[in-house]
């Protein structure tokens, strides 16, 4: 995966590009403690980022169906008592070792922006 | 409740997915934006701002499909746009195909299951139909083989026995219906001279015997008729095995001479390995040819001797075999006539070559397709099952397709497909299984089976096995197909999957109940099969075969027809093998090696009854010539008087010994010992 660092774009479309190359991302680590269905990854992201990253639906289901073709999520449809059946999404054995190598790459990117502005503003 | 599935399935449209992959889309995205619109009733929204705020979360017409193209592109393509026929039928089936390998591929436990146990099912059929296909079904490897026949002697007492090679002549001469009629009888040789000694299979035949069956020789030329006589100059014919093994393929072999019997024969030719004729009296792979005019027996020509000589004839172009036994029972009278004392009551018996060749193994060979057939049938049942079983998951697949506009045709036809798809590769497994089988068996058993040498993989059986591997498809994917394309729609959708739960139970219960029925019938057959097998070698035969050996001699032809020094010699070698150690009891037999078919029949009258005015009026009794220790070396017990001794020779008064069945037949309860017996010898 590539990260392009666009410095002089203004904010909206940089925050879509960050999105778009921490997409991946977000949803492996919403999925690593537990499976999870579609919307609730969404409103997870959503919550937790504060409502400054949300996926539509247009972006979010093509986006999962990509990570289960690679093997790195497996869907699987599940039904409660009382509850329509809905899909769920569990990490998978591929999915884990990538999630782990994005993290790491994402904390040295994230260290390494830090510590160019923090040099700047100082 | 607002309808979000219309808006999404507008959407997926132009990606053209399989059914069930935009039914399973289209049900997880909907019930994201029904979990959108309830949060934001609960926010206080109305029912129409929340409904237009949600179905905004499809960005646009186009976003969608856009973003999905990537993912889905290979994947889960329609096999045919649902509910459109036979537009494009032939794309359609294609895809079908497409779409069921790719099924087997996604549940590969399933699919070995499935694809072995049709493969067992397939194979078996394959094989077993790959020698009723060589032997009963196609055409013997000789030029218009409907025109060839076997022709023996019969009387009132025999249906067919060898033919006396005067009347033989006789029929080849005066008949009108044959274009052509050769003799042959089965003679064994002693090869001398260079090499080692050997004693060979040889086959005497007329002179048009290889003609009549298309045979061209591979070297050399054929026999000619004025060959086949006794004076001629002695020839011989080998076969392209035994020149190979013998002579080292050695091209230069026309015109050279072997020693057979003591006798040197000119070689004229070579006959191709490719030739094959097994008849009664005429099984196994010859090594030699020789003419059946030259035997040395003085005996094969009497009018009333039956040594061991058939004839094959072909029909003139258009004459019927009624026609032919018209024909020869017209000659035969007249010979009876002219000939009584040998030919009173002989007929001739006329029968098509290829009947004659199987018709001992063509109710077997049916038999066991039908056991085969069975076994397939078990494995259908038994794959359907799986099948029905298999369809619980893929109902609710198929009630979207239906709801989306497949018919119930086209759902039948794509669990069809998938169904034919296990069938074929079932088929194809099959197949190599049987052609290893197959010719494993026939290796095993070669002379058991006529025309063994014409079995094999041919276009019809893979015909055959392509047949059988759709219809058995067809079998075990009909009902799941049907059940399937029943359930109620509304009901499966219900069920979120479930299926028609009742009525595929029905069906399985059908089928189990199927399967235990084809099975018991199978299985009772086998037993009953193997209690005969096992009554059979339970049978007691009279005699005891344990370490009996039995061997041929033959005197060496430098010591002449001389009655005594015949008789010194068997005395002799008797002698011999008595000496050897651990040698309990011997004999040198004649024709006296029990089921073998190497028995004699000879005509007698009891003495004191009238003697039947010729022989053929005369009964017929099986006549074993044997020395004082046959009884003990067969272990047959003597009921009643003495068996022949050692001091029954040339010179004591002639001596028979006869069994049960003969004593109760012409004595009738009276005491056979004493009683005197003329034999036609």
């Amino acid at each position: 995966m590539q990260y392009i660092v666009m410095p002089y774009m203004d904010k909206t479309a940089s925050q879509m590009e960050w999105k778009k190359g921490s997409a991946e991302l977000l949803i492996l680590s919403l999925v690593e403690a537990r499976p999870r269905h579609g919307y609730e990854i969404s409103k997870l992201i959503e919550q937790r980022s504060g409502g400054t990253v949300r996926f539509h639906v247009a972006s979010l289901y093509p986006l999962l169906y990509r990570l289960e073709s690679r093997g790195w999520l497996c869907g699987r449809w599940v039904e409660k008592n009382g509850q329509r059946r809905r899909r769920y999404y569990r990490l998978t054995r591929q999915g884990r070792r990538v999630l782990a190598s994005q993290l790491r790459g994402w904390r040295e990117f994230v260290a390494g922006i830090n510590r160019i502005t923090e040099a700047e503003n100082a | 409740m607002p309808e979000w599935k219309p808006e999404i399935l507008r959407r997926l449209a132009p990606l053209k997915l399989s059914a069930a992959r935009e039914g399973e889309i289209a049900e997880e995205i909907a019930q994201h934006l029904e979990d959108r619109y309830h949060e934001l009733l609960v926010t206080g929204q109305s029912e129409g701002a929340a409904f237009r705020t949600a179905i905004d979360e499809l960005k646009g017409e186009d976003l969608l499909a856009r973003s999905l193209l990537a993912v889905e592109n290979d994947l889960y393509r329609e096999p045919v746009p649902l509910g459109k026929g036979s537009s494009n039928l032939f794309a359609g089936i294609l895809q079908d195909i497409h779409y069921a390998f790719r099924m087997m591929r996604k549940s590969p436990g399933f699919t070995a299951v499935a694809v072995l146990t049709l493969a067992l099912g397939i194979g078996a059929n394959t094989a077993i139909f790959s020698i009723v296909n060589g032997v009963l079904l196609n055409p013997l490897p000789f030029p218009h083989p409907q025109e060839l026949t076997l022709l023996y002697e019969h009387s009132t007492n025999f249906e067919k026995f060898s033919i006396s090679y005067p009347n033989f002549l006789d029929w080849q001469r005066t008949n009108s219906t044959f274009a052509s009629m050769a003799g042959y009888r089965h003679e064994d040789f002693n090869i001398t001279g260079s090499g080692e000694p050997e004693r060979v299979r040889g086959g005497m035949v007329s002179a048009e015997f290889f003609p009549i069956l298309g045979v061209k020789p591979l070297l050399g030329r054929l026999f000619v008729r004025d060959e086949d006589g006794l004076g001629a100059a002695p020839v011989a014919l080998l076969a392209e095995g035994f020149w190979q093994r013998r002579f080292g393929s050695a091209r230069d072999i026309v015109g050279k001479q072997i020693i057979m019997n003591g006798d040197a024969y000119t070689i004229v030719g070579v006959i191709p390995a490719s030739f094959h004729f097994r008849a009664f009296n005429f099984a196994g792979i010859k090594d030699v040819y020789v003419p059946v005019g030259q035997t040395k027996d003085p005996f094969f020509y009497h009018r009333d001797a039956h040594k061991g000589m058939d004839a094959i004839g072909r029909l003139k172009p258009g004459v019927s075999l009624a026609a032919a036994q018209a024909d020869m029972a017209q000659i035969t009278r007249s010979l009876a006539a002219a000939y009584p004392n040998a030919d009173k009551g002989t007929g001739a018996a006329v029968m098509p070559l290829r009947d004659e060749l199987v018709h001992e193994v063509r109710p077997y060979l049916w038999l066991l397709l039908g056991a085969v057939g069975f076994v397939l049938l078990i494995a259908c049942v038994n794959v359907g099952n799986l099948q029905l079983a298999r369809s619980t998951g893929r109902a609710h697949e198929f009630a979207i397709r239906c709801a989306l506009g497949a018919d119930r045709w086209r759902v039948v036809r794509q669990l069809l497909t998938e169904s034919v798809a296990l069938g074929l590769a079932g088929g194809a497994i099959g197949a190599c299984v049987a052609a290893w089988g197959t010719q494993a068996a026939i290796r095993l058993l070669p002379e058991a089976l006529p025309r063994a040498e014409d079995v094999g993989l041919d276009g019809h059986v893979l015909v055959f096995t392509f047949a059988i591997s759709i219809l058995a498809g067809v079998v075990f994917g009909l009902v799941p197909a049907l059940k399937m394309s029943r359930s109620g729609l509304q009901e499966t959708l219900k069920e979120g999957g479930r299926g028609a739960g009742a009525a595929r139970q029905r069906a399985q219960s059908v089928f189990v109940v199927g399967e235990m029925a084809l099975a018991l019938v199978l299985l009772t057959g086998a037993g009953l099969m193997m209690r005969t097998l096992a009554r059979l070698w339970s049978v007691n035969p009279g005699f005891n075969p344990q370490n009996v050996l039995v061997f041929d001699v033959t005197l060496a032809p430098s010591l002449g027809a001389n009655a005594a020094t015949t008789r010194s010699e068997i005395r002799e070698l008797s002698q011999t093998l008595r000496a050897i150690p651990g040698v309990q009891a011997t004999s040198v037999i004649g024709g006296a090696v029990p089921m073998s078919g190497s028995d004699n029949e000879f005509p007698f009258w009891i003495d004191g009854q009238t003697k039947p005015a010729n022989v053929s009026e005369m009964n017929l009794t099986l006549t074993y010539f044997v020395e004082p220790g046959y009884l003990k070396a067969m272990q047959i017990p003597l009921l009643r008087g003495r068996f022949i001794a050692a001091t029954d020779d040339e010179h004591s008064p002639q001596v028979i010994v006869i069994d049960e069945n003969f004593a109760r037949k012409y004595f009738r309860g009276q005491d056979p010992i004493g009683r005197r017996i003329h034999m036609a010898i």
